[in-house]
């Protein structure tokens, strides 16, 4: 393959891929502010390996196996720098005078937070599983697919994951609802 | 699996609370602008830029219009794209090079204009080099004992990701080791894999940067720091590209030469190779 014709598959590879891995790194637990630059190094290492892909494996895949390699290196180098992930959607203290929107937008950061601290609270391959069949909306066999793992695995490893997940916001939901009724909403 | 339904689905067992949480975590897709930083960076650490000069076609006029810009050997490759000259230097003589560099008046590069030579030139229309900056006498007399480039190497032998020794050109015909398989990238084994292309991607931009503005010896030693700490880098090609072009930059066309001819013969489809062509006929 010439060298323009490389460079237009690896273009083409990105425009395709970039939405896909931006939000699989930010489901993985990339911060906000780093996903530029994990973005970058996900396709730094696709554009250096694209001569040895198996063109029988679907290109996605490898690009969600690295995102998985670099979102596991930043979650480690955040915790050696005992840094917050998910720091960015901390709540503000409720104010007294807070509007309506105000308090609307103040509950939604919560329950970000709340999803982050239960998607924390998973290993990153169970994560990898919950993030991507019910955020991605992707089907067990999609999942299975990108993953290469057998199916049976994926169906697993998600009612670990939706364990973890019920357990870590229990505790919340009782001060979640009786904000909704502070505000008035009708959930 | 099939049978199982998406919390996010209204008829599956998860309850209101539960989607109104999930549901926080739809975030919108990245803006366009998002997705051209990104590949900003990366062409930005592959050296794979968008076209910069505006040469009319037979004139090969540089209209190249900074400092930044002419620090470059520019070429249109394909679809609009351009290639940073593909480059790596001789590891010896390098930290001397290094030091004469450092002197104040290692001056910033200006713009030039082509060569009737590169102007009639049959291949692709090639921004000209700027002039290089005048080297120091040690940096002269590096450059004028261009055979002892490569041949005294007293740097330890790096195996790269691709199986090449990232030492000097000399060495091109010398062992190729197994090459990793991106299946290495699923290992949880080769987990500083990630941290370490992050590492070298950034001694890359600050190389290129303090190439584009002049400082070159500050480019020379940090390119030769990452040589000694990625002894298998990921970047291999692109680390060796920029030192080429700054082999070329500091006066030391020959070993520059020698040095592409090696890459050449190693990665003859990598993208640097045409640019790199371009350097060996001049």
């Amino acid at each position: 393959m010439s060298a323009a014709a490389d460079l237009a598959t690896f273009e083409a590879s990105y425009r395709e891929h970039f939405s896909f891995a931006w939000r699989a790194l930010r489901r993985l637990g990339v911060a906000e502010r780093d996903l530029a630059d994990a973005t970058q190094d996900v396709f730094l290492v696709v554009y250096r390996k694209l001569h040895e892909l198996d063109s029988e494996r679907p290109l996605a895949s490898y690009i969600y196996a690295i995102c998985l390699r670099v979102a596991s290196d930043r979650r480690r180098s955040a915790a050696q720098r005992h840094e917050l992930l998910n720091e960015e959607a901390e709540p503000a203290e409720a104010s007294e005078h807070a509007t309506a929107a105000h308090v609307t937008q103040q509950q939604n950061a919560e329950r970000r937070a709340l999803l982050e601290a239960a998607l924390e609270a998973m290993p990153l391959e169970q994560r990898a599983v919950f993030t991507l069949f019910e955020l991605e909306g992707r089907t067990g066999e999609e999942v299975a697919a990108l993953l290469c793992v057998p199916a049976a695995t994926v169906h697993s490893r998600l009612r670990l994951a939706r364990e973890v997940f019920r357990r870590s916001v229990e505790r919340d939901r009782a001060r979640d609802q009786f904000e909704m009724r502070r505000m008035g909403g009708d959930r | 699996m099939s049978e199982i339904k998406h919390w996010l689905d209204e008829s599956s067992d998860a309850d209101d609370f539960e989607r109104a949480i999930l549901r926080s975590g739809l975030d919108p897709d990245p803006s366009p602008a998002q997705c051209a930083e990104v590949w900003a960076g990366i062409t930005g650490t592959l050296a794979l830029t968008p076209l910069v000069t505006t040469a009319a076609a037979g004139t090969a006029k540089a209209a190249v219009g900074s400092a930044s810009k002419a620090a470059t050997v520019w070429l249109s490759v394909g679809k609009g794209f351009v290639l940073g000259l593909a480059v790596y230097g001789a590891a010896t003589g390098l930290s001397e090079v290094s030091q004469s560099l450092s002197a104040p008046h290692a001056t910033p590069i200006t713009t030039s204009t082509a060569s009737p030579s590169t102007a009639n030139h049959a291949l692709p229309r090639v921004a000209p080099l700027a002039p290089t900056p005048t080297p120091e006498p040690a940096a002269a007399e590096a450059a004028a004992a261009p055979s002892s480039v490569g041949t005294s190497s007293t740097l330890p032998a790096a195996v790269t990701s691709n199986g090449v020794l990232a030492v000097s050109p000399s060495v091109g015909a010398s062992s190729v080791a197994a090459l990793p398989s991106v299946a290495a990238f699923d290992d949880p084994a080769s987990g500083t894999r990630a941290s370490q292309l992050r590492a070298e991607a950034q001694a890359l931009r600050a190389a290129r940067a303090a190439l584009r503005s002049g400082r070159l010896a500050d480019a020379f030693a940090t390119l030769e720091a990452s040589r000694r700490q990625f002894l298998a880098p990921e970047l291999y090609q692109e680390r060796e590209a920029l030192m080429i072009e700054l082999l070329q930059r500091s006066g030391q066309t020959s070993a520059a030469k020698e040095r592409a001819q090696a890459f050449l013969s190693r990665f003859p489809e990598s993208p640097h190779a045409e640019q790199l062509r371009l350097l060996v006929l001049r």
